[in-house]
């Protein structure tokens, strides 16, 4: 129980340094909820992207400075 | 790295022999036969004698402070945009006034300021203009309420708190209903009555009047003093009697709404300078003389500097002896604005100018308010003879304002004399003495803690920095709910990443009640992390402070 109640206020400090330093806390518990539903859409279309493209991309930035490859052409 | 903008902070340098500052050299490496030289020392080191004593801070806003209040900002702006949008086709209920669009005709409600109260301001507004009941002491009741539709409105619960004051301005802790200041009040409403019925000019001024004038006059150590029924327009309604077209007047960046009233209202050329900013002052008089009136290049009729004892939004005070060798060295008047600071600094509770040790005779016009340390309302100037004749025929508020009601003439007279110690006893020392060591143990608590604060280590206003308009509305609802009572400024009193909460200490303040503050304020400051300070713990204390005791 005391672990439980350690997490939660734990969990309570950092939700509420989130709302007030973004000043989420300010707006309709509406509002926060659109919000937070934006932000979490945008944060998860950002890290699929990244997931799918950057390895690739990573990739071949690493052959074309070393040399493995000449220029590719634009596709 | 220190991260502290300090003014004037004492260091040890400053206590060293002036001889050997320059790179061992002696003397500074100026050559004189030695005599001008120590007279010159000695009248530089009574000069700035003053300035080992005086410790002001203003500590720098942390980076990411800053910047988490630009981002929340951003976020207000942008979702009170799209609610604009969506009211404005029609989804979403926005409960401020409906405004028809009919052509041909302005809009009314474009600007910044309609926009900032209903989608920033309105949003916190259970934390300002709190209704209370009862007086306002050092605990007060504040009434109950709470809102269903997002504070556009409020409706009463039917409860009430007690909760501990530091909202007022109560710095002697006068504001009482008990008491020999109430006994006599109530004496003077029974023999007087309650109004005047007349202005001072036409049957208003009573014997009562007369004695309070002369009362003040003596606790200033002036020659006369003209006392105002109303604070603000003290000085509103007295600048434009004294100063008027061909003026000009030097004021600073942070002067109350009423200085500024007053100056606009004179007709006179205002010119501000930087908060407190002594060389800034000195630039602007020596630029007014030389370049003199803008087209016509006469020269001034007047120039009058206008400054506050203690700025209440900053807890500053004014570097007075510095204004003064400025204004007798430029042949200027200078207007202190005493409102926060008579009866709250100083050894025997005369102000900025006891506070410094200097000549009350030296500055043109001290005005002040009896709002904030005598517990009546009501503002005054003193001055010369010369001076008050002048505002007793020519000011507007003695030909057209009602004057000042005999219970509150009365409340002045008692808590004047208390303070001059004529009623024999010591109770004026012993506030003085109390609200001194309040406010020396508060600061000291409190930067002890890590807060950053801003202001001198004097001053009894007690402004708390939080940047952030969300965390100043968490401080104010959690410390009412624990039981203390604050008031949180926000945008437009301050700037805008500037909010702050600001103490107002008093004398009827006990150790106890300061402790309890403390450990609220904290508890809160865990909570919401606004222990920002990165300055090195306070090198003053309460402790040189003497307290009276109880006889």
């Amino acid at each position: 129980m005391g672990v439980v109640n350690s997490v939660k206020s734990f969990l309570y400090f950092w939700y509420l340094q989130y709302t007030l330093n973004t000043s989420i806390y300010m707006l309709e518990p509406l509002e926060q909820f659109l919000f937070n539903v934006f932000l979490v859409g945008f944060l998860s279309i950002s890290a699929y992207t990244f997931y799918v493209f950057v390895p690739a991309h990573v990739v071949q930035i690493y052959e074309l400075i070393f040399g493995l490859r000449q220029v590719p052409a634009a596709t | 790295m220190s991260m502290v903008e300090t003014i004037y902070m004492p260091s040890e340098n400053d206590f060293r022999g002036k001889t050997k500052k320059f790179n061992g050299v002696q003397n500074g490496g100026k050559i004189s036969n030695g005599c001008h030289k120590k007279t010159k020392q000695v009248d530089e080191e009574t000069e700035k004698a003053w300035e080992k004593d005086f410790c002001e801070t203003f500590e720098e806003t942390p980076m990411l402070a800053a910047i988490s209040t630009y981002i929340g900002y951003l976020i207000l702006v942008a979702v009170g945009h799209v609610r604009e949008f969506l009211k404005s086709i029609g989804i979403g209920v926005v409960k401020c006034v409906a405004e028809p669009k009919i052509p041909g005709f302005v809009p009314l409600y474009q600007t910044w300021e309609s926009f900032y109260s209903w989608y920033v301001y309105r949003r916190i507004q259970d934390c300002f203009c709190r209704p209370v009941s009862g007086v306002p002491g050092a605990k007060m009741v504040v009434i109950d309420r709470e809102s269903n539709d997002h504070r556009w409105s409020f409706q009463y619960t039917g409860g009430h708190s007690t909760v501990l004051n530091f909202g007022s301005y109560n710095y002697l802790g006068f504001s009482q209903n008990s008491g020999p200041c109430a006994e006599e009040v109530e004496q003077t409403i029974k023999n007087y009555g309650v109004s005047v019925c007349g202005s001072r000019q036409e049957l208003g001024y009573l014997d009562l009047h007369k004695q309070m004038d002369r009362l003040v006059a003596d606790y200033l150590g002036v020659e006369d003093a003209y006392t105002v029924p109303m604070g603000f327009a003290t000085n509103s309604m007295n600048i434009p009697s004294l100063v008027g077209k061909g003026c000009l007047i030097l004021s600073d960046e942070l002067n109350h709404a009423s200085l500024i009233l007053g100056c606009r209202l004179s007709g006179a050329k205002i010119k501000t300078f930087k908060h407190n900013c002594m060389k800034d002052l000195e630039k602007n008089l020596r630029e007014a003389i030389v370049d003199k009136q803008p087209r016509t290049h006469r020269p001034w009729k007047k120039i009058l500097i206008v400054v506050e004892g203690v700025y209440s939004m900053e807890g500053s005070i004014v570097k007075l002896p510095e204004v003064l060798r400025l204004k007798k060295k430029y042949k200027a008047y200078l207007y202190l604005d005493e409102a926060h600071s008579i009866g709250a600094i100083g050894p025997h509770g005369k102000g900025v100018v006891d506070y410094f040790g200097l000549n009350p005779r030296d500055v043109d016009i001290m005005m002040g308010t009896f709002t904030k340390s005598f517990g009546a309302v009501g503002g005054y100037i003193g001055g010369s003879q010369a001076l008050v004749n002048h505002l007793r025929l020519y000011s507007h508020s003695a030909i057209y304002s009602s004057s000042m009601a005999p219970g509150v003439a009365q409340q002045i007279v008692s808590s004047m004399n208390i303070m001059l110690g004529r009623d024999g006893t010591r109770e004026g020392e012993k506030r003085i003495q109390q609200l001194k060591w309040n406010t020396r143990y508060f600061r000291r608590r409190l930067q002890e803690m890590g807060f950053i604060l801003y202001g001198n280590k004097d001053s009894p206003v007690v402004p708390l920095l939080m940047f952030m308009p969300s965390k100043i509305a968490k401080f104010s609802r959690e410390s009412l709910n624990r039981g203390m009572g604050v008031v949180v400024v926000g945008f437009p009193a301050t700037p805008m990443t500037k909010c702050r909460a600001r103490f107002c200490l008093s004398a009827s303040h006990t150790k106890e009640m300061l402790d309890e503050a403390l450990q609220i304020t904290s508890d809160i400051g865990d909570l919401l992390a606004i222990k920002y300070s990165k300055a090195e713990p306070p090198s003053y204390s309460e402790n040189d402070v003497p307290l009276v005791e109880d006889s």
